[in-house]
């Protein structure tokens, strides 16, 4: 690298910190927006950068790792999967801006976006490889966990933990321990050694090789930010995890960020709408109700309606009736585990389970969607009293469905 | 034997650039363009993480400042596009000096000598 291109580089990077440090003084005023500037790059009698702004509460509400820390070669780490598309977008920018005719490239042959959000992981997943003390050019964390959560053994998908940590770290203990430590590259036999996990007992691995079986003990403190877990949820699906928070989720080696299933101050709202229900231990009650539901695997539908009783009652030859129960969440794991909607009253009592809702066919259905959740939806609109459906389906989705947000939707 | 196809052209079509919108300030032809395609690449990126987080592309435009100038009303940066950004360009009168500090502050030796 050239001296002059040495102090471009100072000069830029320092211009940047400059800019950054505007902006976070005009978002901390605004609250709204957090903006992100990019590296300034001189065209004409300007340098000239982009800035990106982005909802300041959204980006709150995702989990991250602490921010602002470095690689040892002085770049930015990311911090989460949003700050490391971030800086993916803004290299791209650069890049551009310092064609012969700047900007050219962005219009005629910009990256897509996947490729784009793939390589945001991989720079995500350099944050722990930094942490474990490897290279993040060698580590290829983001690869190799892609090609290990791709491949079955015996026709079985991978599903398991791997706890990612130095050796002998305080909070893991192994069960017993591998005399040759097999290389995480060596795909099809990790996943051979995956396949021995179980629910409480995973793979141990330091980022280069996986070592031992162990499992997690004592408390850790989520400021050491050396304990990662990587779970194998299914086939080709892999969450990157940290104290409990899933800091991406990637599905078919594209990386994405965990959906809250659902939205807490928005199902208190729609119970505000719907019951005119504020009283806050019924709302927590029916909260708890839903979110066991919503943990259902295989999907489950849950009707709250003021009628439960008389539905149950004109229901009764198409479900199976049970003695009038406030639903607890062990009750509600047992009663959402078969097939059919389970009645439930704004306080939380259940009246009857498995019922194949009725209702008129709309112009609302989509076919898109599955059975559970257009029967909801017809059902909430043929029904003529107040009444919410929460459906739950396979694939994870949770939706709320009420009169007033199917009016909403038209 | 097939006789040949007839060689038939579209009409040339000139490209059309994109007038700059009026009162901003334009440093090179395809600024808007520019800020066009990275909108919709942002757009991509951050709306399949999260349909909420409504990203925003501006860009900025810093005046290069020759040796001896010193005028900070001259050097004020610039919005270049969208000329309607909403962001209050008075606060940026000091970046560059500003940015000729944080230079001074960083710690190059160790960055430079390790950066590939």
């Amino acid at each position: 690298m050239s001296e002059e291109m040495i102090r471009r580089k100072q000069h830029s990077i320092g211009l940047r910190l400059a800019v950054q440090e505007v902006l976070d003084k005009v978002d901390s005023a605004d609250k709204k927006r957090q903006s992100f500037a990019g590296i300034p790059i001189q065209i004409g009698d300007f340098y000239v950068l982009t800035v990106l702004r982005l909802s300041r509460k959204v980006l709150r509400t995702h989990p991250a790792l602490t921010p602002n820390r470095y690689y040892t070669d002085g770049r930015l780490l990311a911090s989460s999967l949003g700050l490391a598309a971030v800086l993916r977008f803004h290299e791209e920018c650069v890049k551009s801006l310092t064609e012969p005719e700047p900007g050219s490239g962005m219009l005629l042959r910009h990256r897509e976006t996947d490729e784009l959000l793939r390589a945001a992981g991989k720079l995500l997943m350099d944050t722990p490889a930094q942490a474990l003390g490897i290279s993040p050019a060698t580590a290829k964390l983001f690869a190799t966990y892609n090609t290990i959560s791709s491949l079955r053994y015996e026709g079985a998908e991978g599903v398991g933990k791997m706890y990612l940590a130095k050796r002998r770290h305080p909070n893991l203990e192994e069960v017993f321990a591998l005399t040759c430590p097999t290389p995480l590259t060596d795909y099809r036999a990790v996943r051979k050694l995956l396949e021995m996990t179980t629910s409480d007992v995973s793979l141990l691995a330091d980022g280069e090789n996986v070592y031992a079986l162990g499992r997690p003990i004592g408390h850790y403190d989520p400021s050491r930010e050396d304990l990662f877990v990587i779970n194998f949820v299914t086939h080709y699906a892999w969450e990157f995890q940290h104290d409990g928070k899933v800091l991406m989720r990637t599905t078919y080696g594209n990386p994405s960020l965990p959906r809250a299933r659902l939205n807490r101050s928005q199902f208190r709202k729609d119970l505000r709408r719907t019951f005119d229900l504020t009283a806050p231990e019924k709302v927590e009650r029916l909260w708890d109700v839903v979110l066991e539901a919503s943990r259902q695997k295989h999907g489950t539908l849950v009707v709250v309606t003021t009628e439960a009783l008389a539905e149950a009652d004109r229901l009764k030859l198409q479900c199976t009736l049970i003695e009038p129960v406030p639903l607890t969440p062990l009750i509600t794991r047992l009663v959402t585990s078969i097939d059919g909607a389970v009645l439930v009253d704004p306080e939380s009592y259940c009246y009857s389970i498995g019922v194949i809702l009725d209702g008129k066919a709309s112009g609302r259905g989509t076919s898109t969607r599955g059975a559970r959740y257009n029967s909801a939806i017809r059902y909430v609109e043929s029904s003529p009293y107040p009444c919410m459906a929460i459906v739950v389906s396979e694939d994870g989705m949770v939706d709320v469905i009420t009169k007033e947000s199917l009016a909403e939707e038209e | 034997m097939l006789s040949p196809l007839p060689l038939v052209s579209a009409p040339p079509v000139a490209p059309t650039m994109p007038l700059p919108a009026p009162g901003s300030q334009v440093i090179w032809a395809y600024q808007s363009r520019f800020q066009q395609a990275a909108q919709a690449i942002a757009n991509g990126i951050f709306d399949t993480l999260d349909d909420d987080l409504a990203p925003d592309v501006l860009l900025m435009g810093i005046p290069v400042a020759e040796p001896d100038q010193q005028n900070e009303d001259v050097l004020a940066a610039v919005c270049l596009e969208p000329a309607d950004c909403g962001l209050d360009f008075a606060h940026f009168g000091r970046v560059l000096a500003r940015g000729q500090e944080f230079q001074l502050r960083e710690p190059w030796g160790l960055i430079l000598t390790v950066s590939r």
